[in-house]
């Protein structure tokens, strides 16, 4: 079976994907889940059902992708190396594969002594580009990095992560070309508030040769102090002191503002070429994302 | 070298809790040079261990000893007297955890008790500074990276380039720990060598590693 997906299709096409982050969910009560999509249904061309994001734990993004799929919403399957080895990636793909989930998203995923499990083991048993090259083969090849064959039809549509505010780009561009050379048919942004650097960084992406449609993400900053943690923690988070000074000014009216900053930042990249969708998030904040959708 | 620290004072009182007569060895090999279990440092915790105990009011007894090396069976069997004649209830290694596994072989009966933390395979970055360099994958891949060791100098182990998180050069883990790549990425410019970082490298062969289980080198050409 060749799993279609809108997503594909859109990306394949010439349209403009928009897509938003599911809430993560520490427990086992996913109604926010099922509530985010029925909010979002045919507003969105798929969720994202997000790995224990941030090195934090919650529901698994599988279960997540089932809820999202039951309230006939297409989700992607974020999957990050950092906390499953080999079998267990594969055989959880193979997993999303036999459940109709076709998306997929690959990352390396925030180390976990930045999480809320500092003292657990890390894996990256593979890496992201290891990763996208074996899931990739799974479906074109039918094996399993072992060489072992699998069963039915897996058919998937992989995304990859792109960071486009790094000060070396020279060093983090080849590893784009490499994720996209391995099967990566989508490139996914850290979020974007500085459009102009992005713009710069589409530039240097399509001069190195990678043509894969990128998608921007775009925040709404929970409240100033998150945004000033992400924006020292390291997390590949480049949000400038005006945004976070006007968040902090907007007092009780804070997430109107950084709903504005959202909003402004998704006119601001969506005239970009090459962009060719926009990622929603907003932690905390999911209920919010129909008012910023107002924007594209 | 092998890097160690010793353990905290009050886990080390833990430690020795219940015994009144000890033996302190500590090793003149890597753990001297990194000033963690040398004959000065036995010299140093043994002090502290008496002092606190003798303040508690149950004094201890330690014997000091300091062996060549504690990692090879024939320097153990120094201990054979001053166990026997001191007779000690317990043996507290200062040794990298080589050596008290070795006592314990040894002294099937005796508690052997770590003194120190072995803390990783390393070198010294300026005096009183170590740092990691080798985590002993068993199948050294350096080659690909200028000569340096993403496995065990980048945080997530990543073999194929680097993670968004680096910045200004440094580590998404913390603002004191090199980026290894960015330093991978210098090396391989100056060698000429940056097409390596256009070639895909396959998910690495971990059963070399501790992954595969304990490992053990046999020497056939060296066997008496
Ligand atoms: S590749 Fe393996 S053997 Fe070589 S330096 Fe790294 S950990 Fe040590
Ligand atoms: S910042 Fe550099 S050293 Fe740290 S995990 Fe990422 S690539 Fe590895």
């Amino acid at each position: 079976m060749s799993m279609k997906t809108n997503l594909k299709g859109i990306l394949e096409g010439s349209g403009f994907a928009v897509l938003a982050a599911a809430p993560a969910v520490c427990g086992t009560d996913l109604s926010a889940v099922s509530d985010f999509a029925r909010l979002l249904k045919g507003k969105v061309t798929a969720v994202f059902a997000a790995d224990n994001p941030g090195a934090r734990v919650s529901a698994s993004a599988l279960a997540v992708s089932v809820k999202l799929l039951a309230e006939g919403v297409e989700p992607v399957l974020c999957m990050t190396t950092r906390d499953r080895n080999r079998l267990a990636l594969e055989s959880d793909l193979l997993g999303a594969g036999a459940l109709g989930i076709a998306n997929v998203q690959i990352v390396n995923g925030a180390h976990p002594s930045l999480g809320s499990h500092p003292s657990a083991h890390r894996v990256y048993d593979v890496d992201a580009v290891q990763w996208i090259a074996a899931a990739t083969r799974i479906a074109s090849e039918k094996t399993l990095i072992s060489g072992e064959a699998v069963s039915g039809d897996p058919s998937f549509f992989i995304g990859a992560a792109a960071n486009p505010f790094v000060k070396t780009p020279e060093l983090h561009l080849p590893v784009l070309k490499k994720k996209v050379a391995a099967g990566a048919r989508f490139l996914v942004t850290a979020p974007v508030f500085d459009a102009a650097r992005l713009a710069t960084w589409l530039d240097n992406l399509k001069k190195s040769g990678v043509t894969c449609p990128v998608i921007a993400t775009v925040a709404v900053l929970p409240d100033a102090a998150t945004a000033r943690h992400l924006a020292r923690a390291g997390r590949g988070m480049a949000i400038p002191d005006s945004v976070i000074a006007r968040i902090e000014k907007a007092g009780d009216k804070s997430l109107d503002e950084a709903i504005a900053v959202a909003v402004e930042n998704i006119q601001a990249v969506k005239a970009l070429p090459g962009i060719r969708g926009v990622a929603i998030i907003a932690p905390g904040s999911e209920t919010a994302i129909p008012r910023v959708m107002e924007a594209i | 070298m092998i890097v160690a620290e010793h353990k905290p004072l009050k886990e080390l009182l833990a430690l020795v809790e219940g015994f009144d007569r000890i033996l302190m060895v500590g090793c003149k090999g890597c753990v001297s040079v990194c000033n963690a279990g040398g004959q000065k440092e036995v010299a140093i915790l043994a002090a502290a261990l008496r002092i606190a105990r003798k303040r508690a009011g149950r004094p201890i007894a330690i014997e000091e000893l300091t062996l060549d090396r504690q990692c090879e069976p024939e320097f153990i069997e120094w201990l054979e007297e001053p166990v026997k004649k001191g007779g000690c209830q317990a043996v507290v290694s200062l040794a990298c955890s080589i050596g008290p596994q070795y006592i314990a072989e040894a002294y099937p009966t005796l508690p052997v008790l770590p003194g120190l933390n072995t803390t990783f395979m390393g070198g010294t970055v300026t005096h009183g500074v170590w740092a990691e360099y080798c985590s002993s994958c068993g199948n050294c891949g350096i080659a690909n990276f200028g000569g340096l060791c993403p496995v065990t100098r980048c945080a997530k182990q990543l073999l194929n380039g680097p993670c968004g998180g680096s910045v200004d050069g440094f580590c998404e883990i913390s603002p004191e720990t090199p980026c290894v790549w960015e330093l991978i990425y210098e090396r391989l410019k100056n060698l000429g060598q940056l097409d390596r970082l256009e070639a895909i490298l396959a998910p690495k062969d971990w059963s070399t590693s501790l992954s595969g289980g304990p490992r053990k080198i046999v020497r056939e050409d060296l066997i008496l």
